[in-house]
């Protein structure tokens, strides 16, 4: 009688192995949402369409030769309340006949602040 | 010849079974209670993200035309209740002429999670995500409203209040949904001139729901604000004051 059987030790060191991966996967798998959501969070902030049809209006009506101080008022009305962004639109004469026009927009988020010269 | 007559398969499977009964009994003593508390802040965690989705869904909703957003939820460990008790903000300024002038107060309301395991909570309050301990002191911000000063040529101060309309008390806990709709009739954008360095804001927190530190450390950190005493704050050499309301009605659940 009296003979250790040892033959199944290798089942004890798997499981033993087995469960620190286990321990590691669980490290990953709790961390993985938090880096999701912020990258996410932080594409959907930023402010690319409101900018584009921003400038897009701003450069249509000063190149029809509409651009004055009520469009200006009404587009930084609906930017405000649409947008809940700070706009500003300044327009000075530059050279050789063209107009200068600085656009400057501000959400909070985003602050964007161009100089055109149409 | 190796001498092992002094050793028994019976005598070493009794040893080895009693170690592994005392290791889960140990396990069981000490180790179970850590785990109810790592999957209560697991809970608590999880509820964080699905109010910084909550408030992703507000901001859409306030602040980008959105009329109406839908989010499934699960929550666990605890419960979700919306109310319309909250803390109190309250705006005063002097306009050029020097009148004083206070507006309406608001009364926001809550989305919040009371965790079961130690009625921690984190809730929703004008649009700021803000999570306390739930038998102590203090409070913090997790996401920030959109609230904003812009010193372009006149310094501006941008803030918004983000109301909840809920005809009744919610509470939820499980699966459901839960429907945001913006109020349009109850939009509003007004904006204020100002004698510089008079706008004051005060928050007057709910007894059971004090979020003050919070507010506190965003208001004076992230805006530049004084305290000028108790939950009062003025910001230094602000000219116009713009307030824009919301008034989102939940739904669902």
């Amino acid at each position: 009688m009296a003979r250790l059987n040892d033959d199944g030790q290798w089942i004890v060191l798997m499981g033993f192995l087995i469960s620190i991966a286990l321990l590691f996967l669980m490290l990953i798998v709790s961390q993985a949402t938090l880096v999701g959501q912020t990258t996410a969070e932080g594409v959907l902030e930023f402010p690319k369409h409101e900018i584009r049809d921003l400038r897009g209006q701003v450069i249509d009506s000063v190149g029809e030769g509409e651009f004055t101080r009520d469009i200006s008022e009404d587009i930084r009305l609906l930017s405000l309340e649409r947008n809940h962004a700070l706009v500003q639109i300044d327009k000075e004469p530059g050279p050789l006949g063209t107009v200068m026009i600085t656009i400057r927009f501000n959400n909070g988020v985003t602050i964007y602040e161009e100089t055109l010269l149409i | 010849m190796r001498r092992d007559d002094g050793v028994s398969e019976a005598i070493g499977f009794i040893l080895i079974f009693s170690i592994v009964v005392i290791g889960i009994a140990i396990v069981i003593l000490y180790g179970l209670p850590l785990i109810i508390a790592g999957q209560g802040s697991a809970d608590m965690r999880n509820m964080e993200q699905t109010m910084i989705v909550l408030q992703n869904d507000q901001k859409s909703l306030s602040y980008k035309m959105v009329p109406y957003k839908e989010t499934a939820l699960q929550v666990s460990g605890g419960t979700l209740h919306v109310t319309g008790v909250s803390g109190v903000f309250t705006v005063s300024y002097s306009d050029p002429d020097g009148v004083l002038r206070t507006l309406p107060s608001y009364e926001p309301g809550q989305i919040r999670y009371t965790s079961d395991l130690d009625r921690s909570r984190v809730a929703i309050e004008n649009g700021a995500v803000v999570t306390r301990p739930g038998f102590a002191p203090g409070s913090a911000m997790l996401a920030e409203p959109r609230w904003y000063v812009d010193d372009h040529q006149t310094v501006t101060l941008i803030i918004s209040f983000i109301s909840f309309d809920t005809d009744r008390d919610r509470t939820l806990a499980g699966v459901g949904r839960l429907g945001m709709k913006s109020v349009s009739a109850k939009l509003n954008t007004t904006e204020y001139q100002v004698f510089p360095g008079t706008i004051e804001i005060g928050y007057t927190p709910h007894p059971e729901e004090d979020y003050s530190v919070a507010w506190e450390n965003y208001l004076i950190g992230r805006l530049g604000m004084h305290s000028t005493g108790a939950d009062s704050y003025r910001h230094p050499n602000a000219a116009r004051l713009i307030v824009k309301e919301t008034v989102i009605q939940i739904s669902g659940f």
